[in-house]
């Protein structure tokens, strides 16, 4: 069996300095926000959620992974399921060492077996696919029919499968992704994205899978005192 | 609107005030850095050119110092005055492109008082200051006698034309005169005075007016011709008193502290940088097509969370790209949790 990200994490050698530190203040800040994310998202169960965004860098993966952990740790009897889809920019692997493949690729392209593809996690409730092999074809397998039978298939085996999908503008895959979607979620990375890009990206999602827009980077460079007087909004 | 504007100038203050910041103190360096010039000084004398009101000075108002100022300054724009000034300077002519800048970043012609102008010009060797600025002031000497001399000769000519018009016409009104009294000689007694009957004949009264008249105006060109023939003869000889130096210039022995650059160039940047610093506010104000905030949204986008920048405040560099993804996703394999999953 192939070790998880979360196994070599748990007997590896752990986190030390800024990495620690950061881990722990991201992890300390996030979990109400993305509990109050999917419950405003009314992400409901046996759900296909898309994560999306209108170009690359946006937070896609960051947004899909914090819902799915938060729901993973607040709902344990449920099953949740993270795919990675963005085929073109696949992370998983380099960030939580896990094999690239066999993943969503094989699934769609040479009909691997779903099981041998999703990889579990520390949470007993929480598994990853990687995008696979992504070496040839890539761009052309998420266009491919078969990746609504995929689809469907983790619908039935999952309460929620969470899909890191790809940018909606800037890959011509994120379109079809975002169409198979029961919901969709469009990430915008605040002081990045353009409001012309955004306009673009919801022209194209469907309205009645729109679940919201989730505005990712809030920050503020100005002085507290200085917000309190322009009464400017921080972070939410 | 002004919370925009804030936010936009915290978020970019560094770039903003940068230009405000940098160009002074780079103007200050540059200031310091630049070695003192020398400066050498003269004064000189000047009087109006005195033979035709109408030759150079369209304006009575203006002095004779401010008159010959301009002119030399003017004459300071003209390539061949200046290679005559290097030439007559005695310096090397390899250095000629270097001395034309001289001349034009270096001298300075100051009208004090109507009749007294102060000449300075700053060199980076104190031999050039002293040699360029004696030969200005001896090209320009000789290029003012040289047109004191040209004026002299039209005003010479002209007067002679004078004179002579003057001549000829009181060498008619007499011989109107003469005609007239041979034709009537009672108007003269024997002893040659006018008799009562001539001085109640307007004619002869008018023969003896134009006669005097011509007289008097030939006497005025004649006195005209003199002076300009003097003038004239002076100028030639170098004595006129239209230009003297009252202060020759000297061989500076140390470098002057320009006080005015030592202001002005740090004022000027100071000046540059803040106009620097609008444009650039005024560039990231405009340029900024970016959402930042909920208002900013399409109406149509419902907005179900703002998450903030994790883990970059506090921290002296933001965290690598995808630190935050991971420390999310390790979130799974808290010490809390047991860990080891099954496949589903």
């Amino acid at each position: 069996m192939t070790s998880t990200m979360l196994a070599r994490r748990g007997t590896g050698p752990k986190l030390r300095g800024r990495a620690a530190s950061l881990r722990r203040r991201v992890l300390s800040d996030s979990d109400e926000l993305f509990r109050g994310l999917y419950t405003r998202s009314n992400v409901r169960w046996r759900d296909v959620l898309a994560i999306t965004s209108s170009v690359s860098g946006e937070g896609r993966t960051t947004v899909s992974l914090g819902i799915a952990t938060t729901m993973a740790q607040d709902f344990p009897d449920r099953r949740v399921l993270v795919v990675e889809t963005d085929l073109s920019r696949p992370a998983f692997a380099t960030d939580f060492r896990i094999d690239q493949s066999p993943g969503l690729a094989e699934c769609i392209g040479a009909g691997r077996v779903l099981a041998q593809s999703i990889q579990p996690t520390s949470l007993r409730n929480l598994w990853l696919m990687p995008a696979g092999d992504v070496s040839a074809r890539s761009e052309r397998l998420l266009g491919s029919p078969r990746l609504k039978g995929v689809l469907d298939e983790l619908r039935s085996g999952f309460d929620l499968v969470v899909l890191d999908a790809p940018p909606v503008i800037s890959s011509a895959d994120g379109g079809p992704v975002a169409a198979l979607a029961d919901g969709v979620i469009l990430v915008v990375r605040i002081g990045s994205t353009r409001v012309e890009q955004t306009e673009r990206a919801l022209a194209r999602i469907a309205p009645e899978a729109l679940r919201g827009v989730v505005l990712n980077g809030a920050d503020s460079s100005v002085p507290r005192w200085l917000q309190r007087i322009f009464r400017l909004g921080g972070p939410a | 609107v002004s919370a925009r504007l804030v936010e936009t100038f915290f978020r970019h203050w560094l770039l903003i005030v940068a230009p405000i910041v940098v160009l002074p103190l780079a103007a200050i360096v540059v200031t310091l850095g630049t070695p003192a010039p020398y400066e050498s000084s003269a004064g000189v004398w000047v009087e109006r050119s005195t033979y035709l009101d109408v030759a150079n000075d369209a304006s009575r108002y203006i002095t004779p110092a401010q008159s010959q100022a301009n002119r030399l300054a003017e004459l300071l724009r003209s390539p061949a005055f200046v290679s005559d000034v290097i030439g007559r300077s005695g310096l090397t002519a390899r250095r000629n492109d270097s001395l034309r800048r001289t001349f034009q970043d270096g001298i300075d012609i100051v009208p004090v008082g109507d009749h007294y102008i102060v000449l300075r010009l700053r060199a980076d060797i104190a031999e050039d200051a002293s040699r360029l600025l004696n030969a200005t002031i001896a090209a320009f000497n000789v290029r003012s006698k040289a047109d004191l001399q040209v004026q002299a000769r039209v005003a010479i000519a002209l007067y002679q034309n004078r004179l002579a018009e003057a001549q000829d016409r009181q060498a008619k009104a007499g011989a109107a005169l003469s005609a007239y009294l041979a034709a009537n000689p009672g108007l003269r007694g024997s002893t040659g005075y006018v008799t009562a009957l001539g001085a109640l004949d307007s004619k002869f009264g008018d023969l003896q007016h134009a006669t005097q008249a011509a007289m008097s105006d030939a006497d005025r060109a004649r006195a005209l011709l003199d002076r300009a023939q003097l003038d004239a003869a002076a100028a030639q000889v170098g004595q006129e008193l239209g230009f003297q130096v009252t202060d020759p210039p000297q061989l500076p022995t140390a470098r002057s502290i320009q006080l005015r650059k030592i202001l002005i160039y740090p004022a000027a940047g100071l000046v540059a940088g803040l106009v620097g610093t609008v444009v650039l506010f005024l560039l990231f104000v405009l340029g900024d097509q970016a959402i930042r905030r909920e208002t900013d949204l399409p109406s149509r986008a419902r907005l179900v969370a703002v998450l903030p920048r994790f883990g970059a405040a506090g921290y002296w560099r933001a965290p690598g790209r995808g630190a935050v993804r991971r420390a999310i996703g390790s979130a799974a394999a808290g010490e809390s949790i047991s860990p080891g999953g099954a496949r589903p």
